[in-house]
């Protein structure tokens, strides 16, 4: 997804264009701002270059509105290696390498010295043709930095050239199928065939800077003084002096041949190419093109109908501000722009694989940021979450456990006071019962003596225990005591009588009488003996009762 | 992408990034954890106290010591009870005298006892054996080993008491004075089942003493030993007439007793008065202290 608005460079040997543009609802683009500043440098000084370029390039910073960091520019022609090769059309996945072997066959320079691409200019099925560019890595790395001094990132590069087709080839104001657009800088001049299915790219190594030599040699005058009189000549300022009008009119003529023979010889050699166009017309651009007699000594060489660039009216080209002005790099601009809008086109990008890895790593770096701070941020919540919670669950169970405290220990003091009343409950019911029967025998015989006399004439001769019987089932500690009793009775109302029936009243009265007893459980009558009148003898059983053990 | 991964700085942030997320994956567990711990604490916490609101009796201060009260008063009622079965003042009485210290002097102690006692028989008129040791005639030639020292001691200040009781009830003849610790074990056998001994509470021994006489004399002594407070228990009594245990032995007196009678006609005699031999098995008890128990 590109960003909404777009920087974009044109880097000359001469000039420095910039534009932001931004791309409207319906896809066209539109120019937000836009500035274009000369380079003052020294034309034969390469290394004077670099530091005009970065003045021109802050310069222009502070004329266009523009508030992000990154830029995509041009590569002046003058530093670009362009070649057309065609390949064998081979599948996709193989042409790779095979543009690798065309591209160590036609750049002069190991690969890993420069920077390279390629574009597919056609495909026709049998044959690919391609475009290579290559630039030196050490200029390459020389115009980042450049860029990166006034705060810029680079993340395209593509040659002027191929920016310049790409906007031509679109451009509303392109009449004829087949043009041929020369744009002429201060060191070189590129030639851009455009036609219908094809395009074709040639950079002269020579440009508006010879035309200034010219004039400097003829005049024997300093370069600067000559280009200060090209510029007035561009502009239909002529010389005063009619003598030094015929040289400087000598010089152009010169400059002016060199490019027509060049012209020629490119169209016709370009001619010669199977799928090529030949051009309808020729359209002069750049800031050299405007040298006097210069559009029409080419349209008469060449006889091709020849105009400038009206870039403005050819591009169609919207503007935010309403200016009307613009120069001839805006076309390079647009091209860029629509690369990068559009993504349609032929385009290439000259900017090292590492570096746009690095541009990537650096786009990135704010999502992956973003990302692993939402995730560290995203474990926070359920840890605080889960913290307090616990905390809140610490508070009760402290609140809990110091009002169970108290009670734990009261209880355990109930309990053991507890058991030690149960335990002192059960002595003393066993000592109860110990001071009880200690006391039940004199009680026993108290209370049987009392049914004696109740009876009345009746007593007991003798009292033993009797041992438990062998038959019985009862165990030693569970056996009921059992007590064998003989006595007699007197009958005095009868005492020559055995055995009467008041004596059996009163012997059943007795042992009713006993068996009443509280300590009698069961009573049982043994034997009698009537022999001796007057006395029954009696034998009884008695089982003492368990609950008044004796 | 590739440089990004590749680059140095993005490598460390990963694994800052990743050391952190893996911190805050362990502090998110412990947290869990630590959760999961504090919530089944606080659940205890508040099932026991739920439940502690249902103990009986409820644990309070208050309820705690009148808890603590009822103990005192149980305990008092144990000592009260346990102090009477040991004699109460008697026992005191028993406690002051000296116990012999060698087995000389508990011998040269039991010799005194039989003496007073015969003396005690003599002036009573009752009847013993020329050699009546009064339940102590294994030690009639030499004092209880060291350690009974302190045991026979204590049975003979209990039985001279009870016996000196007896002697006053005027009993016609004393036959039979044998304490279980100085027999053969088989022959109490029986006396066990009748045995108030209850272990960790009361200890015994059984005494049985055989003597001839009345109703009047049982009745007489029985009354005394249960006014004297003496620590011993009257654990079985049997009766048999005299002429059945000592036939051909003539009564001291022609109208011996009968066991229990009731008003019998003085002037027509149809049944002759014979002596009634008493056998009565006495228990001495002595109190296991509440404290030798819980040690038990």
């Amino acid at each position: 997804m590109p960003s909404s608005n777009l920087l974009v460079f044109d880097c000359g040997a001469a000039h420095l264009s910039g534009g932001v543009f931004t791309v409207e609802k319906d896809g066209g683009l539109r120019l937000e701002s836009h500035a274009s500043e000369e380079l003052l440098a020294n034309s034969s000084d390469e290394k004077s270059w670099g530091s005009a370029l970065g003045e021109a390039v802050t310069r222009v910073m502070s004329r266009v509105n523009y508030e992000g960091s990154e830029c995509v520019i041009t590569v002046p022609g003058h530093l670009a290696l362009t070649k057309f090769v065609k390949t064998p059309a081979v599948e996709h996945s193989k042409r790779d390498r095979i543009v690798q072997f065309e591209a160590s066959q036609n750049i002069p320079y190991p690969l890993n010295e420069v920077a390279w691409d390629y574009a597919e200019v056609a495909d026709d099925g049998v044959d690919v043709e391609l475009m290579l560019s290559a630039v030196k890595r050490d200029a390459l790395d020389e115009l980042c930095a450049v860029f990166k001094q006034a705060g810029l990132v680079v993340t395209g590069i593509e040659p002027g050239g191929l920016a310049a087709i790409r906007a031509w080839r679109t451009a509303p104001g392109r009449i004829q199928d087949s043009s041929l657009v020369v744009d002429v800088g201060a060191k070189s001049t590129q030639l851009l065939f455009v036609g219908r299915d094809n395009f074709f790219m040639r950079t002269l190594p020579f440009g508006g800077n010879l035309a200034t030599q010219l004039l400097a040699k003829k005049l024997s005058c300093e370069l600067t003084e000559a280009e200060s009189l090209k510029r007035e000549l561009s502009e239909g300022g002529r010389a005063n002096d009619s003598g030094r009008q015929a040289l400087i009119d000598e010089a152009v003529m010169e400059f002016t041949s060199r490019l027509q023979a060049e012209l020629t010889r490119s169209i016709f050699s370009y001619s010669r190419h199977t799928e090529a166009e030949t051009p309808e017309e020729i359209v002069l651009m750049g800031g050299e093109s405007r040298l006097p007699d210069l559009r029409r000594r080419i349209a008469e060489s060449t006889a091709l109908s020849t105009r400038s660039l009206d870039v403005i009216a050819d591009l169609e080209l919207r503007r935010a501000n309403g200016d009307e002005a613009g120069d001839d790099s805006l076309l390079a601009l647009a091209g860029l722009a629509q690369s990068h809008f559009a993504n349609e086109g032929v385009a290439m990008n000259l900017l090292p694989v590492e570096r746009q890895a690095e541009q990537g790593a650096l786009r990135a770096r704010p999502w992956w940021l973003a990302a692993v701070a939402l995730l560290i941020l995203a474990l926070q919540p359920p840890i605080i979450y889960l913290q307090l919670t616990a905390s809140r669950h610490v508070e009760r169970s402290q609140v809990l456990h110091a009002e169970l405290g108290p009670l734990i220990m009261w209880d355990a003091r109930n309990r053991k006071n507890l058991e030690q009343i149960e335990s002192l409950r059960e002595r003393l019911g066993m000592l109860s019962e110990i001071e009880q029967r200690s006391e039940r025998w004199t009680s026993f015989l108290a209370d049987m003596q009392s049914r004696l006399e109740s009876v009345g004439d009746v007593w007991l001769e003798s009292m033993i225990i009797l041992p438990i019987s062998p038959l019985s089932s009862d165990t030693e500690e569970g056996a009921p005591l059992r007590l064998g009793l003989s006595g007699k009775l007197l009958d005095i109302e009868n005492p020559t009588t055995k055995a009467s029936s008041a004596s059996r009243e009163r012997v059943n009265q007795l042992l009713q009488s006993f068996g009443e007893s509280k300590y009698v459980q069961d009573i049982s009558a043994g034997g009698f003996d009537k022999s001796q009148p007057g006395i029954l003898k009696f034998e009884l059983t008695i089982v003492i009762n368990e609950e008044e053990a004796l | 992408m590739k440089a990004l991964y590749s680059n140095r700085g993005f490598k460390v942030a990963q694994i800052v990034a990743g050391v952190v997320v893996l911190l805050e994956g362990v502090a998110l567990f412990l947290s869990y954890a630590s959760l999961q711990k504090e919530e089944l604490r606080e659940r205890n916490l508040s099932r026991d106290f739920r439940s502690m609101s249902q103990v009986s009796p409820s644990p309070s201060e208050a309820v705690a010591r009148s808890v603590k009260a009822d103990v005192a008063a149980y305990e008092g009622e144990v000592l009260c009870l346990e102090a009477a079965l040991s004699g109460g003042a008697i026992a005191k009485e028993l406690d002051e005298e000296a116990v012999p210290r060698e087995r000389t002097d508990a011998y040269f102690d039991l010799v005194s006892y039989t003496e007073r006692l015969r003396t005690m028989a003599r002036r009573h008129a009752v009847q013993i054996e020329m050699e009546e040791s009064f339940g102590f005639s294994e030690y009639a030639k030499e004092g209880p080993a060291k350690k009974l020292i302190g045991k026979v001691f204590r049975e003979r200040q209990i039985l001279e008491r009870a016996l000196s009781l007896l002697l006053m009830s005027n009993p016609a003849r004393l036959t039979l004075v044998e304490r279980s610790a100085g027999s053969d074990s088989e022959e109490w056998e029986e006396q066990t089942r009748l045995s108030l001994a209850v272990d960790g509470v009361v200890k015994t021994d059984f005494v049985r003493v055989e003597f001839s006489g009345e109703t009047a004399n049982l009745r007489s002594w029985l009354n005394r030993l249960g006014q004297s407070r003496l620590p011993v228990s009257v654990r079985s009594i049997e009766v048999a007439p005299e002429k059945s245990i000592a036939s051909g032995n003539t009564s001291r007196r022609s109208n011996s007793s009968l066991l229990l009678t009731s008003e019998l006609p003085e002037t027509n005699p149809l049944v002759a008065r014979l002596p009634s031999v008493f056998t009565v098995v006495l228990e001495i008890l002595e109190i296991v202290p509440l404290s030798e128990e819980e040690d038990q």
